[in-house]
């Protein structure tokens, strides 16, 4: 079965139509990159993927494993196993990091019929999680993004992706704000999540972020629309002749 | 503050009602909570004749260039005819009992200073400022309010109507003599218009000064409006704010500057009663010698007043021993997705600046005016207006050099 | 550490919204209803009290009918009819037990349900418990344990008869008798209540806790506490509070006094969990509290902790009188309001010493129907040279129908004073719910969860054995709250 299938997809905030039929569909183990100029969709994609109020899907349908997503509540997406690395991830003052992952960790674990996970395995768990990604300590301790640099940030997002294990990962530019030491530890972090048991989405403007997560499949959006869709050949024709000529002969 | 929503009634039955409120309830003290901090306790013994006066002075203030509009207790002298631009219109309505009924409409009932002006006042103007399709802007109005003697009381009462779509420019300017001074000021600002209000309080050194100010905003109207109190033994200024219509933006400041046994107190009631409105106040007061400040401030946010940002700030500088300085900001919410916030901080001068003032070879007391002066004129920024802000300028300047 | 799945299970757990609603069925002796000069004879004869004690409190009544309750807050207040009350109520079996052996089983069992097992084996280690059940303390736990280090814990009934002198000498000497109706009411009706005494120099060797039950009908539970600390010791204690869920309501007016001498600290926290009523405003605890400690000494330090979920009304501001040079006063508040409750609460600051300082940090979470009103008061004298005061107030919204206020009162009389109060009201952000939402968490948990992020700094001053409580409390009291 498809992990993912975006049929004929339509969806507006609003008055404002934003896509106007999308076709999308990702296997475990593939990686799809969506790339894009400025206004094309992209993020709008990512939020009504996941859920987000306000984002109305006036058309078409969105299947998780075979089963649509669009009745279910944001929640319910993210335990049904799909996971947004937010391009601005917010700032939850007071809320410590440890507390936010354990609540989010058990909620799955609690949808799957899992016991609820332990505490010091946990702690554990998190600080090697973290060493990997170069989240120190310190970061864990401190309240969700509080105070965190946009490289912290981006880390932090994936830290809880290889908590959370997602089936379908959705990485909304990840790689914006970030250096190109950064860009690595991120790339690394998410490589290492590839698998057979994982999807992913790669939401991006550049190529840049390609090199790092080498894609098996590359769209172009404009528009609302898919208007090309390739291998990863596609991102770099992109990288070296900008978006204006694929528009323009869409 | 309830602000009634009742149709209009009549100027005698309005006096009436008047008259009834203040003989249950007479000259507020301590124990009424909105008087907590200033008691009118020693108006209850005290006489004032009914209002005469001198002729008032033809000239507006040599520093501020404008339509000069004189009220004196019972006198008027407005400007000729001629002198008016077309825009414009001053008239007096001290005997139109309609048109002054008809400002009432959203006074608040139950409050002791439109009671005042509803029982004694003699002299009453309405301004009116229409949009024009001139391209240069509209003279200011300046209204400067003055006259009376030591045992005499005035009573003041000024409507401005801006209407719509139009941009309005207007001066008050308070320095009677008298021994009691309620000057009631009334601005309706309807939809998409503007304006700009300054205020200014330097009554004699034996005036009790009760002044009240009421703004109600129309749609997408906005006010940019700065006060301040510097005379008199007394003071109080209320300053009502309502929001009539959405996307209405009100910045309002005030200063207090306090000396010898003064007394200043700026009490502010903002309403925001319909949503997407912004409301921004800073206030700031500096006492020396024995003098008191008081600021109260309440900004309510009514039920389905959503969006409402609401800010306010004030800050009181204490520069004598013997200086008071007490304060009771006040956020009242009833609606979810606002943001509103209020701060107040009372201290003296910034010990650290003194130093690095003092370390860099300036005097202390040199030091001391610098921050000050800082202090003050860092508000001054909030007046949009050139002409207005150069006038208000000029005048914290001279309180400040007479201080020293 | 987050009790979010703690908080779901316990809301399971719980077979209504309030979770201390059961009733305890024992046999009572009741004063007659109603208050006069007689049933106070009787209180203070049931209390074997001494004759000075009975004069002390009909000087209270005398003073007390000539008064009028405050209107000041912004609370509706049904009107109250005092004589429609029970003033004394006691469990039958209750007469004086001398051990925990001797204490009714049916009232061990009462506790044990409330989370409180009053059997010193299983008791939370390092926590002595005071248990007052309607008018009278039914157990004080490791109280031999306490004198060892000379620190006296027990029933304020028996520190009247055991410790006059500390009594006289203390007693309405923070609160005085005319301070305020409730407070005149309390003294001339007070039943009993916890009395603590540090001796000089002595770090109090546990945590000491009383928990305040009301169970019987139409009775009102007025306690008075008093807690001494002389130079150079330390105390924390702690005070819970629950009832059964009954559709008339039930009032609650206690006075705690603290005295705190040179060098001394005492940490007072409250979980207030009162039956807050049903949705519609039925029923429910009026919570009308005097609370108030004086730093008499120099460097003595208050604090001041309060977790406030229950009540109907709730009346009430825990203040400092900051006495002695540089001594300091705290506030930490949680005040969460949910259906048809009703809470105007915040502290008093007052400084008089050189150099005091103090710290306001107020957290109001309204939602449902609720209204919810931070009242406080600082104020700098004279004498209190370079006095400090930071205040921070800051309101949740959750929902269109619910009122959060704001009402600081600031008064400085020393210029080197420095007062600084800043306040906020919002309400959760959509983006901080969304990402919640996305990484799993209902809408419940995620609102939990927020809300306890956001009254963080209120929580960790609690003691460890109590946050969790405290934690698990404000979700459950939101529940119903979202969606």
């Amino acid at each position: 079965m498809n992990l993912l299938e975006i049929k004929n997809l339509h969806a507006a905030i609003g008055d404002t139509k934003i896509l106007h039929g999308i076709d999308l569909t990702i296997n475990r183990g593939e990686v799809h990159a969506i790339m894009g100029p400025n206004g094309s969709g992209k993020s709008t994609l990512s939020y009504v993927l996941s859920g987000r109020d306000g984002y109305e899907v006036t058309e078409g349908e969105i299947l998780l494993d075979g089963e649509s997503v669009l009745e279910m509540e944001a929640d319910e997406r993210a335990r049904a196993g799909m996971f947004l690395a937010f391009q601005y991830p917010v700032e939850l003052p007071g809320v410590t990091g440890m507390s936010f992952l354990r609540a989010a960790v058990n909620a799955r674990r609690r949808e799957a019929g899992e016991d609820e996970v332990d505490q010091l395995e946990f702690v554990k768990l998190v600080r090697a999680a973290a060493a990997d990604l170069g989240v120190d300590n310190e970061m864990l301790k401190r309240a969700v993004n509080v105070g965190f640099s946009g490289g912290e940030k981006k880390r932090y997002e994936i830290l809880q992706m290889a908590l959370l294990k997602p089936s379908l990962a959705v990485l909304d530019e990840t790689d914006s704000g970030l250096d190109v030491d950064a860009l690595k530890i991120v790339s690394d972090g998410v490589n290492a999540q590839r698998g057979d048991d994982c999807g992913m989405l790669v939401i991006t403007h550049y190529q840049r972020l390609l090199s790092h997560i080498v894609p098996d499949f590359v769209h172009i959006l404009a528009g609302g629309r898919i208007i090309k869709s390739g291998d990863k050949s596609l991102a770099l024709e992109v990288e070296e002749n900008g978006y204006a000529g694929l528009v323009n002969a869409a | 503050m309830p602000h009634k929503l009742s149709e209009i009634i009549s100027w005698p039955e309005q006096r009436e009602k008047a008259k009834s409120y203040f003989d249950s309830y007479g000259w507020p003290d301590n124990r009424n909570e909105a008087w907590k901090y200033t008691s009118l306790a020693h108006l209850q013994e005290a006489e004032f004749t009914a209002t005469s006066s001198s002729v008032p002075s033809k000239t507006s203030p040599a520093d501020l260039e404008g339509l000069s509009v004189q009220i004196s207790g019972n006198m008027l002298q407005l400007p000729p005819k001629d002198a008016i631009p077309a825009g414009i219109s001053i008239t007096d309505i001290t005997t139109d009992d309609g048109a002054r009924a008809a400002a009432f409409t959203y006074l608040a009932d139950n409050h002791l200073l439109p009671a005042l002006s509803a029982m004694h006042q003699t002299s009453a103007i309405a301004i009116d400022i229409e949009k024009t399709d001139s391209a240069s802007p509209l003279p200011a109005v300046i209204i400067s309010l003055t006259g009376s003697s030591k045992d005499g009381a005035c009573y003041p009462f000024v409507v401005v109507r801006v209407h719509k779509g139009a941009e309005a420019r207007i001066a008050e300017l308070h320095s009677s003599d008298a021994g009691l001074s309620c000057p009631l000021m009334v601005y309706e600002v309807a939809d998409d218009a503007k304006l700009h209000h300054i205020r200014l309080q330097t009554e004699a050194s034996h005036t009790t000064h009760l002044g009240l100010n009421q703004m109600q905003m129309g749609k997408n109207s906005q006010i940019n409006s700065f006060a301040i109190s510097m005379g008199g033994a007394l003071s109080r200024l209320e300053t009502h704010s309502l929001f009539h219509g959405t996307d209405a933006e009100l910045a309002q400041s005030a200063i207090y500057l306090g000396r010898d046994r003064q007394h200043h107190d700026i009490t502010s009631f903002v309403a925001h009663e319909m949503r997407d409105c912004a409301s921004r106040q800073l206030i700031r007061g500096v006492l020396d010698d024995k003098a008191r400040g008081v600021f109260q401030g309440k900004v309510r946010v009514a039920p389905d007043a959503q969006k409402t940002d609401g800010q306010q700030m004030s800050r009181a500088l204490l520069l004598s021993r013997d200086a008071e300085a007490d304060a009771k900001p006040e956020l009242e919410i009833f609606a979810d997705d606002v943001v509103c916030s209020h701060g107040a901080t009372v201290g003296e001068l910034d010990e650290n600046l003194m130093f690095y003032l003092k370390s860099r070879g300036i005097a202390e007391d040199d030091a001391r005016n610098m921050l000050i002066d800082a202090f003050l004129v860092d508000t001054l920024d909030e007046i949009e207006d050139p002409d207005f802000a150069a006038f208000m300028t000029s005048q914290i300047n001279r309180w400040s050099l007479a201080r020293r | 550490m987050v009790a979010t799945t703690e908080t779901i299970a316990a809301v399971e757990d719980a077979t209504g919204a309030y979770k201390y609603g059961f009733v305890t069925d024992i046999e009572t002796e009741k004063a007659p209803k109603g208050l006069n000069e007689d049933i106070i004879a009787f209180i203070s004869a049931k209390k074997n009290e001494p004759e000075w004690m009975l004069e002390w409190r009909l000087k209270a009544y005398r003073h007390w009918l000539k008064m009028d309750s405050p209107d000041w807050a912004k609370l509706n207040i049904p009107e109250i009819d005092y004589q429609d009350v029970y003033y004394y109520a006691a469990p039958k079996s209750a007469e004086g037990p001398k051990s925990l052996d001797e204490v009714d089983p049916e009232l061990l069992a009462t506790y044990e349900k409330l989370g409180i097992p009053l059997n010193e084996q299983k008791m939370l280690a390092g926590v002595a418990v005071d248990a007052v059940f309607d008018s009278v303390s039914v157990a004080t736990t490791f109280r031999e344990e306490l004198a060892k280090s000379g620190v006296i814990f027990c029933p304020i009934s028996e520190a009247i008869r055991e410790y006059p002198e500390l009594i006289k000498k203390y007693m309405g000497s923070v609160v005085p008798v005319a301070d305020n109706y409730f407070s005149a009411l309390n003294s001339a009706v007070f039943t009993d209540g916890s009395f603590v005494y540090i001796p000089k120099g002595v770090r109090c060797p546990m945590e000491l806790s009383t928990y305040f039950r009301i169970n019987e009908k139409n009775t009102g539970q007025f306690e008075r506490t008093l807690i001494i600390a002389e130079d150079n010791s330390y105390v924390s204690y702690l005070e819970g509070c629950t009832a059964p869920q009954r559709d008339e309501n039930q009032l609650h007016a206690a006075v705690v006094e603290l005295v705190a001498m040179e060098d001394a600290e005492i940490k007072y926290s409250t979980v207030q969990n009162w039956y807050p009523g049903d949705e519609t405003g039925k029923g429910g605890i009026y919570n009308f509290v005097t609370k108030r400690g004086i730093c008499r000494g120099d460097r003595a330090k208050i604090s001041w902790t309060q977790v406030e979920t229950g009540s109907a009304i709730t009346w009430k501001y825990p203040s400092c009188i900051l006495k002695g040079r540089d001594s300091v006063g705290e506030f930490y508040s949680v005040a969460v309001t949910n259906g048809a409750q009703q809470a105007d609460t915040g502290t008093k600051m007052i400084h008089l010493g050189e150099g005091s300082r103090s710290t306001i940090i107020s957290k109001g979470i309204s939602a449902g129907k609720s209204q919810n009103t931070y009242r406080g008061l600082v104020e700098v004298h004279k004498p209190a040279e370079g006095a400090r005061n930071f205040t921070q107030c800051d309101s949740l919204l959750v929902g269109d129908k619910c009122g959060a206020h704001t009402v600081p009162y600031i008064v400085s009389r020393n210029p080197s004073g420095k007062i600084e109060h800043e306040a906020t009201t919002s309400r959760i952000s959509e983006d901080q719910l969304f990402y919640c939402l996305q990484r799993g968490m209902d809408e419940e948990e995620s609102v939990s969860l927020i809300v306890n992020g956001f009254c963080k700094e209120v929580m960790k001053e609690l003691p460890m054995e109590f946050a969790v409580e405290a934690q698990k409390l404000i979700g459950i009291s939101l529940e119903g709250s979202v969606g």
